[in-house]
């Protein structure tokens, strides 16, 4: 489906978040390795986003529709839904690499 | 019959059928067309009540040292301006032009639940007026219209701040009900053939939006209610000495405050969206990039709360991921834009009042999109927050991006809903007085923000340079209004004497442009078939066929409001639904349910109990007499050559949809209320006092019942559908004893324990995960009872089962919200 790539973003965002705000409080034991492990979860958030951006492609026949997906076809209507994966995917997976890189290479606990 | 007669004959029952009441019943209306026209009249004069405050602030802003009002007042003054425009006309715009317009849109002849919306509007109407009728009392809140504690929780004793948490509560569940009822709308009653890549832009739109809704405002909710218990009966959420933190406050207002300014955003673009085609006389160019714009915006908001809160001392790490999610959020806001301009680009364009506006508010829309990223880079926002530098770029993006679009929307649907035309000169001048009044109002408070004017300050001294700056933001501020003022007249100057709009009078593509002008009550003449994105522009006949009545449901044979329910993905009818008719429960239902609200304000809450109990028998009437109601014929021709069934159950079933998606919404409130447990647990070593796992037992007691109770409705269903009545009964008997017993028992735990919820943090927040656990347990008790009822007066059966279906999917999200309760509180001291 669609939306599962945002899903994976909105996750990824979420995990990273919460385990910033531990490892900087409360759980400040997990304050060392806080960027290596923010980096290895967005690597593991963006391979899902990749697999569903190529399989959606792939579905396409690497062909981004040159015509517009507007006839009432159920082959039309497949043709939009891979398309809305693609997009998705794309956009979610440009968002995961913006906050992923931030979080591990900025910041820090100050 | 001829054929001329026969179509003659099915128009007058159609007609006959949807007729609106008249005199004094007209209140008891629910067609779409009549509630959203009250709802979007209203929401407007709540519209322009919030501006006239904002003129009174910007009077008193004029000159330094101003007296004209005093700080006390100003701050009631800035806190319901805020209030109004945020919560009684940028929200309800959205739900009452979709209210009156979807259904259109998406070539139904209704939404899928009439009384519903209806109620809606009468608690927003009885909620707004509450709230605004407080400050002619002098008992307006006043602590901004973000209320943060602790200055709303220790130093504003009187009523204000509870008129805004239980005024606005009232107006959320109304909020909330829209939601439901325009996801229901489009993913199940749009015209059959239109397919997920047909649906107008519009709907793409609204769906995105009412999902945001769902998500964003229980945890505002949740909030709220940790406030209001704080400030009525001392319950420590946001007090320190005691182990609250006001913090908390931010993160839920604030989880639920940057999704809605993009639900405030989005259904005003989509007006955008389906203008721009019109005006270029082509199909909108990227579709599918417009899809994934609104989509993209709506998950990718909820990302970035945290940068209302940069200066609050978070740590660096926090602050660079919300900083770059709030850069990535200006992608898909400025793919849409691109769209529209290739649009237009690649269009041959007529000029007219509605594009005006659209050029006029994209173009001044992006300069606030371009301020955003700024604030959106944290060392920036150190400077700029709480400054004007920031209420600029906030009017910016709100009025540019949400209101000119809703202008331009008024005056390119004013025929469909009043058969009339909007005047071409009027409103011209409009745009002119308005976007130049409004460029002279907001572009200097950049410039004051950035001289060090701090928000929500009553005066300012003289010799900082802000004199002239700020006299020119209130002229300015009076030329916007004077340009709000013709477009008022324009819309109630008398409509008599002017003829009516041609039909179509924009020559649009889409298929709510079918409408007959003069309207007709019955929605859509026949629900349509469509084929393409613009059945008007593209399907050959299509106007003459739905003229007559040669698509599905032409007639009301048996005098019933009839309306299809079709597949989610590619819309194929699935169901012939018959819909309510007029009534005044709503409005009763909405005075019983304030009073719930109202009531708690004033510490009366002897009357909130009687409001509640009022409440449950109108809303058991409302279900019983106008749901699941038994056709007396299994399936029915619906013309085309298709027969449906008139009853659906399950999954199936609207009513099913409706009860999952409400109870996202719930479970979201539930979820807002476990972060808050777990935000104490990061904030405190020693969280868990140790006499707490006194009630552990009792809490486990609690979830084992509360299961019981869910399995035994679970399988009262089965038995039900098996015709197994006995059983039947003594399954939900069982089930509601259990009930009482899980609800009980759930508070047995902090009883036990001997927990004060005034006395620190931990017992406050376990206090109120068992009663949030409680109170759902006991609605699902009176579900239960509902059932039993149902069943023995023979209005549901083995085979028409539909009640036992949705109350076994509310038991499904309870038993959730009971294990993960028990889990915290018996559990999780254990481990952590």
């Amino acid at each position: 489906m669609p939306i599962v790539a945002p899903i994976i973003w909105s996750t990824h965002l979420t995990v990273c978040y919460i385990w910033a705000a531990l490892a900087c409080g409360r759980l400040d034991r997990l304050a060392g390795s806080l960027d290596d492990t923010l980096l290895a979860m967005t690597l593991i958030a963006l391979a899902p986003i990749a697999m569903l951006f190529w399989r959606g492609l792939r579905r396409l026949n690497f062909e981004l529709p040159d015509r517009p997906t507007d006839d009432g076809t159920p082959e039309d209507r497949t043709r939009f839904m891979s398309y809305m994966t693609v997009l998705l995917a794309g956009l979610s997976g440009i968002g995961t690499l913006f906050v992923g890189v931030a979080s591990f290479s900025l910041g820090g606990c100050q | 019959m001829t054929g001329v007669e026969l179509r003659d004959a099915q128009a007058r029952r159609l007609l006959e059928a949807w007729r609106i009441p008249t005199g004094w019943r007209y209140w008891s209306s629910v067609n779409n067309t009549v509630v959203g026209l009250w709802y979007v009249a209203v929401t407007f004069l709540f519209f322009l009540f919030g501006g006239a405050l904002a003129l009174l602030m910007r009077w008193q802003l004029a000159r330094p040292d101003n007296d004209f009002l005093s700080a006390d007042r100003y701050n009631q003054i800035f806190t319901v301006h805020g209030s109004v425009m945020m919560f009684l006309f940028a929200i309800p715009i959205f739900e009452s032009v979709s209210i009156l317009f979807l259904p259109a849109l998406i070539g139904a002849r209704e939404l899928p639940f009439p009384r519903l919306s209806a109620f809606g509007f009468w608690a927003f109407a009885i909620g707004g007026v509450f709230l605004c009728g407080s400050l002619f009392f002098d008992a307006a809140p006043k602590g901004g219209w973000f209320m943060y504690p602790p200055l709303t929780s220790a130093y504003q004793p009187d009523i204000g701040a509870d008129i805004w948490l239980l005024g606005f509560s009232f107006i959320e569940v109304a909020a909330i009900a829209a939601a439901v009822e325009l996801i229901v709308g489009v993913l199940r009653c749009r015209a059959p053939g239109m397919r997920l890549n047909l649906v107008p832009l519009y709907a793409w739109y609204i769906l995105v939006a009412a999902f945001m809704v769902l998500f964003a405002f229980p945890p505002l909710i949740a909030g709220t209610i940790l406030l209001e218990l704080e400030r009525a009966f001392g319950w420590p959420f946001f007090n320190t000495s005691l182990g609250g933190d006001a913090l908390l406050w931010q993160h839920l207002f604030w989880i639920f405050g940057h999704p809605e300014v993009y639900i405030i955003f989005l259904p005003s673009v989509a007006l955008i969206a389906m203008i721009v085609p019109t005006a270029a006389r082509r199909p909108i160019v990227g579709y599918s990039w417009i899809v994934l714009a609104a989509i993209g915006t709506g998950f990718l908001s909820f990302g970035l709360w945290v940068h209302h809160m940069f200066t609050t001392g978070l740590p660096g790490v926090t602050l660079a991921i919300f900083s770059a999610a709030s850069m990535a959020v200006a992608i898909p806001t400025g793919v849409q834009i691109f769209c529209f301009i290739a649009t237009l680009l690649a269009g041959i364009v007529a000029r007219s009042v509605p594009l005006l506006y659209i050029t006029g508010g994209l173009s001044t829309f992006v300069i606030g999109g371009l301020t955003g990223v700024m604030v959106a880079m944290a060392p920036f926002n150190f400077q700029a927050h709480d400054t004007y530098f920031v209420v600029a770029h906030l009017h910016t993006v709100l009025i540019a991006g949400a209101v000119f679009p809703v202008v331009a929307g008024l005056y390119y649907y004013y025929p469909l809903a009043l058969d009339k035309q909007l005047s071409e000169r009027l409103g011209r001048i409009s745009f002119w007085l308005v976007f130049t009044g409004f460029n002279a109002t907001f572009l200097p408070m950049h410039w004051t923000g950035l001289l060090g004017l701090p928000r929500r300050v009553f005066t300012y001294p003289a010799g900082m340079g802000l004199e002239s700056l700020n006299l020119l933001s209130t002229v300015g501020a009076f030329v916007l209004a004077a340009g709000f003022l013709v477009v008022a007249w324009d819309v109630v100057r008398p409509r008599a004497g002017r003829p009516d709009a041609p039909r179509n009078p924009w020559n649009a593509g889409s298929v709510e442009w079918l409408q007959e002008i003069p309207g007709r009550p019955w929605g859509v003449r026949t629900i349509p078939r469509v084929e393409t994105r613009y059945p008007l522009w593209e399907q050959p006949g299509f106007m003459a066929d739905y003229d007559a009545g040669r698509f599905y449901l032409p007639d009301a044979e048996e005098g019933r409001r009839e309306m299809l329910v079709t597949s989610t993905i590619d819309a194929e009818p699935i169901q012939c639904m018959r819909i309510a008719g007029p009534t005044f429960i709503t409005l009763i239902a909405a005075v019983c349910v304030a009073g719930i609200f109202i009531f708690p304000t004033f510490k009366l809450y002897g009357w909130m109990a009687v409001s509640i109990v009022l409440s449950i028998i109108v809303i058991w009437i409302w279900l019983w007499t106008g749901s699941a109601e038994i056709p007396e014929k299994e399936v029915k021709d619906v013309g085309m050559g298709t027969t449906l069934p008139l009853y659906a159950s399950g999954s199936d079933s609207v009513g099913w949809w409706a009860m999952c998606i409400t109870m996202l919404g719930i479970f979201s409130a539930f979820i807002s209320l476990v972060f808050g447990y777990f935000f104490y647990w990061s904030l405190h070593e020693d969280f868990v006092p140790a006499a707490a796992l006194a009630g552990a037992g009792w809490s486990v007691a609690a979830a084992l019942a509360t299961l019981a109770s869910w399995g035994a409705t679970l399988a009262a269903r089965r038995l039900n559908k098996a015709n197994r009545a006995g059983p039947l009964y003594t399954a939900l008997g069982f089930a509601i004893i259990a009930g009482a017993a899980g609800a009980a028992l759930t508070l047995a735990g902090p009883w036990y324990a001997e927990l004060d919820p005034t006395a620190g943090i931990y017992q406050a927040i376990a206090w109120l995960l068992a009663i949030w656990a409680a109170l759902h347990i006991a609605i699902g008790l009176l579900m239960q009872l509902y059932c039993v009822a149902r069943r023995a007066a023979g209005r549901m059966t083995a085979h028409y089962d539909m009640d036992l279906g949705n109350v076994a999917l509310y038991w499904h999200f309870t038993a959730a919200t009971v294990a993960i309760t028990v889990a915290l509180l018996a559990g999780f001291p254990y481990v952590a």
